[in-house]
């Protein structure tokens, strides 16, 4: 199983310094590119979602997470989050392993869509040649996955305007 | 193949290849709560892990003759800051003991130094992960100009057998780190000296 999303400090600062906002987390989708693995198969070992066996579902809860760290996060807001996976991969080549995923996310102000781009985001890794080093460490990995790419939404200013 | 044997030889490939078990012991975030009945401190703090601790990774004894590695400050940091969060008005990460711009622009009351002592052991010859793990939190607290407030230690324990921890291999040392945060939030909340 994948590990429990831990959020990023530096990610929840951000957000806390985004102004004054509350948002609520929308439904995240799962869509049927190829690329969008559920569950991660990683050297013959089958990796589930914590959450509803779901990585759209992981989604959610990483931005549910880390809102509600910063004090942003607020079930009556008006501006809603949500979005849709469309690429999720984590492989433990003999070597480097890599990480790939794509999300678009959508900003919603009193149902009027305030932001609507796709994310991507890559991580890589040295993986060991023995499966019980390099699958654990993979596992681990898809975490600092999930954070990139939020650090990479968080990171557009247009995203940062569409809260406020 | 059954899961006894998957294990051993995962072990025995291990101890080849001369390499500690890579765990995360991050505890559950969900479960760092608010107790019923208790309030926030009005106060504002900022704590501060040094980059070089909080990358530090330590290595303990697993099952079956075999080791495990992890990286305690990172794991536990962003429950640590939620703990804090449940125990005091606003939280801060610092950049340095003498934040003096963060201290200031936050008005931080108080600045926590935390630190960690973990060990582990396994009753399972056949299995590495952990049966057992032990984790002590130690949060050293000061005033915003560097006097001495408080100390407070806290010391917390895991235990799981093979049919729990099959699905998960870091489930003690999660279980540790969660069981510190929880005592420390009391520690914290029930210490006069703070308010």
């Amino acid at each position: 199983m994948a590990p429990q999303y831990s959020a990023s400090l530096e990610n929840v600062q951000k957000l806390k310094d985004a102004g004054s906002f509350t948002a609520k987390v929308g439904t995240f989708e799962s869509s049927a590119d190829a690329g969008n693995a559920n569950p991660i198969s990683i050297r013959g070992s089958s990796m589930n979602s914590p959450y509803q066996d779901s990585y759209a579902v992981y989604l959610a809860e990483s931005i549910k997470q880390e809102l509600s760290l910063a004090g942003k996060l607020a079930p009556d807001a008006k501006l809603e989050i949500s979005g849709m996976l469309m690429k999720n991969d984590i492989n433990a080549d003999i070597g480097t392993g890599h990480g790939n995923i794509e999300a678009r996310f959508v900003i919603k102000k009193d149902g009027k869509v305030a932001y609507d781009q796709v994310k991507t985001a890559n991580t890589e890794w040295e993986s060991s040649f023995v499966g019980a080093i390099a699958i654990p460490k993979a596992q681990q990995e898809y975490s600092s996955l999930v954070k990139k790419l939020l650090v990479t939404l968080y990171a557009d200013d247009a995203f940062l305007k569409a809260l406020k | 193949m059954n899961f006894a044997k998957i294990f051993l030889f995962t072990a025995f490939a291990a101890t080849l290849a001369g390499c500690a078990h890579p765990m995360v012991i991050a505890p559950d975030v969900s479960k760092i709560v608010v107790v019923a009945g208790t309030q926030p401190l009005k106060k504002n703090v900022g704590y501060y892990i040094a980059d070089e601790v909080r990358n530090k990774e330590v290595t303990t004894p697993g099952g079956g003759g075999d080791k495990v590695s992890y990286h305690p400050y990172q794991d536990m940091e962003t429950a640590y800051y939620k703990m804090l969060g449940n125990v005091f008005s606003n939280v801060t990460v610092l950049k340095g003991p003498n934040d003096a711009e963060a201290i200031s622009k936050n008005k931080i009351n108080y600045i926590i130094v935390p630190s960690i002592t973990t060990d582990s052991s396994s009753s399972g010859a056949l299995t590495w992960p952990p049966t057992d793990f032990t984790f002590e939190l130690t949060c050293d607290v000061s005033d915003a100009a560097g006097k001495a407030v408080t100390s407070k230690k806290v010391s917390g324990k895991g235990h799981a057998e093979f049919a729990q921890f099959k699905s998960d291999f870091s489930m003690t040392g999660k279980l540790a780190a969660e069981d510190a945060l929880v005592k420390m939030q009391a520690e914290l909340l029930a210490a006069p000296e703070l308010r």
